[in-house]
């Protein structure tokens, strides 16, 4: 008697692991039947994903994008706060729907999960010290180049400017450090963060300046499940509408152009990724 | 499962010529921290030991900070902290010549040399007292007796803890990687990076930190059993 149990009960948990997988068949038909986009964002990433110190809410350029998106899809944005080391896992294992993380694209990541169309695009920039000879990107061949270790930036820098060596920190204010005490020529970072370090500066802002053109190109999209076409057209969908509405313009502006201290362009538009 | 492994992607193109880089940059930092570890480790220990109240005190202050203070810390400091205070044109100059090395060097040397001149101050108090009072009477100076009689014993007896903090000198060189020299640890971890073969790249360093300590110990014990003590 016992052994047929046995065997009922493992039928029965053989039956719940297979239906698992076909519960969430469509995710967009979950997420309308919920009425929530669960986005996954981060809170340490200014202006990107971070808390208000007044108001206490996590806002940002990132999470803005979110809440677009919901709104075209027709349902509520949920937001839900990921460490940037844990946020594919956390986007792969199914606790949130949807990346806005400051999530720039490469093929190993693509590997993993599905890239939306790019709705920010992030330039890849060399700042160097504004009293040295170097007054464009050129001058830096065979020089000095501080980098963060592992970061993306730096098979962008090799392809441009073969000869120049590449010194990489464990973090990015000791590569900035690394530039201000001149320790290395250039540094390279993206453009945003970049600003916010020279920012930092204060009154010696005028000491570190950006140098042109831009290295590389890194494009951001926001990322969903592999396997789920019909939320990646939706998103993609919403993404092209918010673009034609002019919400993307108003967004880019809020956080990082003429509203923000950042003073950027938005030089790009919303595209599938090229790659 | 050992078939996933490979290691050909560690070694091929230009990452071979990184290695060699790697290896030769941890054995200059080890040389020349080593060099400003043992030559100021016996000043210090003989400072000490000459009894004068404040070498003596200076040297124990010195000795506390260095053995209590994370030793990254102190690299940090001296690579981010100190040039903040030296003039301009030693910063330019020291930039100009592989400001990382000296800095890495100076920091990981002045705190080992405290670790030295502890074992050197064992060594010199496990010689018997009644030595230097034998030579001191038969004439000899202070530092003719530190010369002639008791340094010759105290480094014999010193030596194993001494080669144990040349290997410990020796390994704690991978923390320059976080000022960017490019060692070992810093070019393996480079390699890793670039070909996502984590297993094989620690794999490497692990088996090239591992046979360089074994050789330094390998090589204390032929030391050792030179000059040791023969009975009497």
């Amino acid at each position: 008697m016992n052994r047929y149990k046995t065997c009922i009960a493992a039928a029965a948990l053989v039956a719940l692991v297979s239906g698992a997988g076909v519960a969430n068949a469509d995710q967009l038909a979950d997420i309308k039947a919920h009425g929530t986009l669960v986005c996954g964002v981060l809170s340490n990433g200014a202006p990107f994903g971070f808390q208000d110190p007044d108001t206490r809410e996590i806002v940002g350029y990132d999470v803005d994008f979110c809440k677009g998106v919901a709104k075209e899809l027709g349902v509520k944005a949920e937001l839900k706060v990921l460490s940037l080391d844990a946020r594919i896992p956390e986007l792969t294992q199914g606790r949130v729907d949807i990346l806005a993380a400051v999530l720039g694209f490469n093929p190993q990541r693509a590997q993993q999960i599905t890239f939306s169309d790019t709705y920010f695009v992030s330039n890849q920039v060399i700042a160097a010290s504004t009293a040295s000879s170097n007054k464009k990107l050129g001058d830096l061949a065979g020089k000095r180049i501080s980098t963060i270790k592992g970061s993306s930036n730096i098979p962008m820098v090799q392809r441009v400017l073969p000869t120049a060596q590449i010194v990489s920190y464990d973090d990015a204010p000791s590569a900035f450090m690394a530039l201000a005490q001149k320790k290395v020529d250039g540094y390279v970072l993206s453009e945003s963060l970049m600003h916010r370090f020279i920012d930092k500066l204060g009154a010696n802002a005028n000491t570190i300046t950006i140098l042109s053109p831009a290295v590389g190109r890194e494009y951001w999209g926001l990322g969903m499940r592999k396997g789920e076409p019909g939320l990646a057209d939706a998103v993609n969908g919403a993404l092209v509408k918010m673009q034609a509405s002019g919400e993307s313009q108003q967004i880019f502006d809020k956080w990082l152009g003429t509203g923000s201290s950042f003073k950027m362009k938005r030089d790009f538009t919303t595209a599938p990724i090229p790659g | 499962m050992l078939g996933r492994l490979d290691f050909s992607a560690i070694f091929a193109g230009p990452f071979a010529h990184l290695l060699v880089s790697g290896a030769i940059k941890t054995f200059e930092l080890t040389a020349t921290s080593w060099t400003l570890a043992v030559g100021l480790g016996v000043v210090l220990a003989v400072l000490r030991a000459s009894g004068f109240p404040i070498a003596t005190k200076a040297v124990a202050a010195f000795v506390a900070y260095h053995q209590n203070v994370p030793m990254l810390v102190q690299i940090l400091l001296w690579y981010f902290g100190v040039p903040t205070l030296l003039p301009d044109a030693a910063q330019t100059w020291i930039n100009a010549h592989d400001g990382e090395l000296i800095f890495a060097s100076i920091a990981v040397g002045l705190c080992m040399s405290a670790y030295f001149s502890e074992d050197l101050r064992s060594g010199l108090r496990s010689v018997h007292h009644g030595q230097q009072e034998a030579a001191r009477s038969l004439g000899l100076s202070f530092f003719g007796t530190m010369r002639y009689v008791t340094l010759p014993q105290a480094i014999r007896n010193a030596l194993p803890t001494f080669i144990n903090h040349t290997v410990l000198l020796f390994k704690n060189t991978s923390l320059a990687m976080t000022i960017g020299a490019a060692e070992m640890t810093y070019v393996v971890r480079e390699i890793e990076n670039e070909t996502f073969r984590t297993f094989e790249a620690y794999a490497v360093a692990t088996l090239f930190y591992l046979a360089v300590s074994l050789g330094l110990m390998g090589l204390g014990a032929l030391v050792e059993k030179r000059i040791q003590n023969q009975a009497r």
